[in-house]
């Protein structure tokens, strides 16, 4: 690994060695172990990061925040939408539905004339149709 | 359990309304993800907002959620950005660090260290506040949140290799900001 190489490294992922990929940590290892310059890098690279992780780190969030966030779901409240498992619940929501599809179905069917209502057989109705010149189907209401 | 196995199994109490563990994921990534906030808006009033506005989003969105596709935290980080953005976008503000408040000089050893890091506090945050948002974004998931590279690239919805590439950026101007003065 070349001096430059490590630099950009240890720009691109921190000072940490551990977290770099192994065989960049194993170079990296062997590098410092013989450049004076590297271990430079190293030093003013690890100033940095814990300059940086000692300002930014995290402070506590006030207790007015806290109170506001948990006052959201009385402020908010939802519908559990998901429940373990096939619930009473969701059978019922479920089984209303289908009895309207089937309903829906069943209207479209009837007034589409694709199934027949309540009369003869067919066979019986064509035959008087075919004697009589008449349908003995009761008309529809 | 992990931590990914916590949040897994707490998100799920969310969803079926579960108020206790809704305050649980509260305790465990509040300061986290305030802190992100704060240091991309660099406005507390409005990192404050943007908080609140994420953890509706987690009481409302849990039932979403699916364990095993990413970590709960990427998500949370991914969702406090986006807010940012999105506040941001409609603001356009720009921060200018206060001055430091006056404060009358203490004789005492201990204050007078209290104060040198009050004041390596403002230049770090100064030297952030200068930094443009998308580098802003990689350092303060980097330092404040303390995740590793794979998981700050997800959160940004980025290449690793991008968010790499903006944190060269944004440690060699912090460098010279921050170390070349010292």
């Amino acid at each position: 690994m070349t001096p430059d190489r490590f630099e950009e490294l240890l720009e691109a992922k921190g000072s940490d060695l551990a977290t770099w990929p192994e065989d960049e940590r194993r170079a990296a290892e062997r590098l410092l172990a013989d450049s004076a310059d590297a271990r430079a890098a190293l030093a003013q690279a690890r100033t940095l990061d814990d300059l940086l992780a000692g300002a930014l780190a995290p402070e506590a969030a006030g207790p007015d925040l806290r109170d506001a966030i948990l006052a959201l779901p009385v402020a908010h409240p939802r519908e559990a939408a998901r429940r373990p498992g096939f619930g009473f619940r969701a059978f019922w929501q479920a089984g209303l539905g289908m009895a309207l599809a089937a309903g829906l179905a069943g209207f479209a069917l009837g007034i589409t004339g694709l199934v027949e209502g309540p009369g003869p057989p067919p066979e019986e109705a064509d035959i008087a149709g075919l004697v009589y010149g008449i349908s003995v189907q009761e008309p529809r209401p | 359990m992990g931590e990914d196995g916590d949040d897994d199994r707490l998100v799920a109490r969310i969803a079926d309304g579960d108020r206790r563990a809704f305050a649980e994921v509260m305790e465990r990534h509040l300061d986290r993800v305030l802190g992100l906030a704060r240091r991309v808006l660099q406005s507390e009033a409005d990192a404050e907002e943007v908080t609140q506005e994420v953890f509706l989003t987690v009481w409302q969105k849990a039932e979403t959620w699916r364990p095993g596709r990413a970590r709960f935290s990427t998500w949370l980080y991914r969702v406090t950005l986006n807010r940012c953005l999105n506040r941001k976008s409609r603001v356009q503000q720009r921060y200018l660090p206060l001055a430091p408040e006056f404060d009358p000089p203490d004789p005492a050893p201990a204050a007078e260290a209290r104060l040198l890091a009050r004041e390596r506090q403002s230049r770090v945050e100064a030297a952030i506040a200068e930094l443009p948002v998308k580098q802003r974004m990689a350092v303060s998931l980097t330092y404040v949140t303390g995740v590793g590279n794979a998981e700050a690239a997800a959160a940004m919805e980025i290449s690793v290799k991008a968010l790499e590439a903006l944190l060269v950026r944004a440690r060699r101007s912090l460098r010279q900001r921050l170390l070349a003065e010292e």
